[in-house]
């Protein structure tokens, strides 16, 4: 019953049943504005929050588990499982953004290494999942980030307040990853 | 209405569901031990319900629980429970790019399992049990849907489980199939499964429970449900306007449920008439 022991078991096969399309068609349309940039020689400076919000997206969408309703009720609980795949699919989610960003280096390098806007995003992903109710909640987790860059793409700016919690993921993404991550602890058992 | 058999696997009192205005179940109790266990009723009777609380994937909103004497309520006891638990839901998903060999071998990882040794002969054992063997390495979407609700059922069966909960497992099995499924289940310790199938839980079930509206509305044997149509049906040539059901038979012949009118053919009730005459008398 040691987990150690149990680690070489469950890799291989959670791995396989987590749906990496999403990541994957993400990692092509990074790849196109890649090839484009280097093309042009100039870097598309407005799509770095929506690669942002569609990899946050794409990563949570890897939760989503056709098998739920059959391993509903196995000893090794949702939330254990889900933590496996947020094992496997946050750093994959991580390492695709760096490569990103270090492409983007080549061409612009004053864009710098906003790593940490990606990383709030995904964590309040996967926050919403852990506290959303079950039936809808990966739906719930892909469409946060989506709609949190959305809204500060579209520049709703009411008064200083609203611009503060808008623009969170930009100007203080580790205290969201913090709060989002301690969200995602506490909700873990739910 | 309660039936006791031996020590009690399951023990269910006064269970109640509430989803918004509907209530899915209504003070549900059954106690039961080994063997198989029907549940039948009408779509929305609250089965599905009944079943995820036994299955410990729900909490009931009042009401107590005991399965093979552990409440699950209790994180600690629910895991026990989970592991001599075996659960098929309706519709159960699979990983398509899966083959059956590799989904019942994860379900047996998650099931805590760690000799690979024992999952891998565990695996054979079932898949061969549930007719699969010549496809266990064929990757899922390329199964019928009668095979992937044979690959859920070996899933659910991993480990001998000593309570098998089962929502419609019949689903999608031909004539064959559903024999082999009653041959496997009657090899099983106990066994609560919904089913629209009611021939099914007379060939199968010890007891059997009908629910309607979220109530237990009949508990007894296959027998008791099929005596409660006695002197209710007759046949004649034609069909009768005053029974509450007419059929045609097979031989030609209508069958009718309801009063007999002075004369008439009576003739031996089956479960089915049984199942309908309860329902009839519970839709006025």
């Amino acid at each position: 019953m040691n987990p150690a022991w149990l680690a070489p078991a469950w890799l291989a096969p959670t791995a396989r049943a987590v749906p990496w399309q999403p990541l994957a068609g993400v990692a092509a349309c990074l790849m196109a504005v890649c090839a484009l940039a280097l093309t042009t020689g100039s870097w598309p400076w407005g799509v770095l929050d929506i690669a942002a919000a569609g990899l946050a997206a794409a990563v949570v969408a890897g939760l989503h588990d056709p098998a739920a309703k059959l391993l509903s009720a196995v000893p090794t609980s949702a939330a254990r499982r889900r933590a496996r795949r947020e094992a496997m699919l946050v750093p994959a989610g991580v390492a695709l953004w760096l490569a990103y960003l270090s492409v983007a280096h080549v061409v612009a390098p004053k864009v710098g290494w906003p790593v940490g806007p990606a990383v709030a995003l995904i964590a309040t992903g996967l926050a919403v999942v852990a506290w959303a109710p079950e039936r809808f909640a990966i739906e719930a987790g892909v469409a946060t980030p989506l709609m949190w860059v959305a809204l500060a793409r579209a520049g709703v700016v009411i008064d200083e307040q609203y611009s503060q919690v808008v623009f969170a993921f930009q100007h203080h993404p580790w205290i969201v990853t913090a709060a989002a991550a301690a969200a995602l602890l506490m909700g873990r058992n739910r | 209405m309660t039936i006791l058999t031996s020590v009690a696997s399951l023990e269910i009192d006064e269970l109640t569901k509430t989803y918004g205005r509907t209530k899915a179940l209504d003070g549900v109790s059954l106690s039961a031990g080994r063997g198989v266990i029907g549940l039948l009723g009408p779509n929305g009777a609250g089965k599905t319900t009944l079943l995820r609380m036994v299955a410990t994937v729900l909490a009931p909103d009042s009401g107590s629980l005991r399965l093979l004497g552990l409440d699950p309520a209790d994180p600690g006891q629910r895991i026990e429970i989970r592991r001599r638990l075996g659960y098929l839901p309706q519709s159960p998903g699979l990983y398509a790019n899966f083959t059956p060999f590799d989904l019942v071998d994860y379900v047996a990882v998650l099931k805590e399992h760690t000799d690979r040794d024992w999952r891998r002969d565990e695996t054979r054992r079932l898949l061969e049990s549930v007719g699969l063997a010549d496809v266990m390495h064929q990757k899922i979407r390329r199964l019928s849907g009668g095979m992937k609700q044979r690959v859920a059922l070996a899933a659910a069966m991993v480990g001998s489980p000593d309570l098998l909960v089962l929502d419609e497992p019949a689903n999608g099995l031909d004539p064959d199939q559903r024999l082999q499924l009653r041959s496997l289940l009657s090899q099983s310790s106990t066994v609560l499964m919904s089913t629209h199938n009611i021939s099914e839980v007379g060939a199968l079930c010890q007891s059997v429970y009908v629910m309607f509206s979220g109530r237990v509305r009949f508990a007894g044997t296959p027998a008791e449900l099929a005596g409660l149509a006695v002197g209710r049906v007759w046949e004649d040539d034609s069909q009768d306007p005053r029974a509450i059901r007419s059929w045609m038979t097979a031989t030609g012949a209508f069958r009718h449920l309801g009063e007999p009118p002075a004369g008439a053919q009576v003739v031996d009730p089956t479960l089915d008439d049984g199942y309908l005459f309860l329902a009839r008398q519970e839709h006025r």
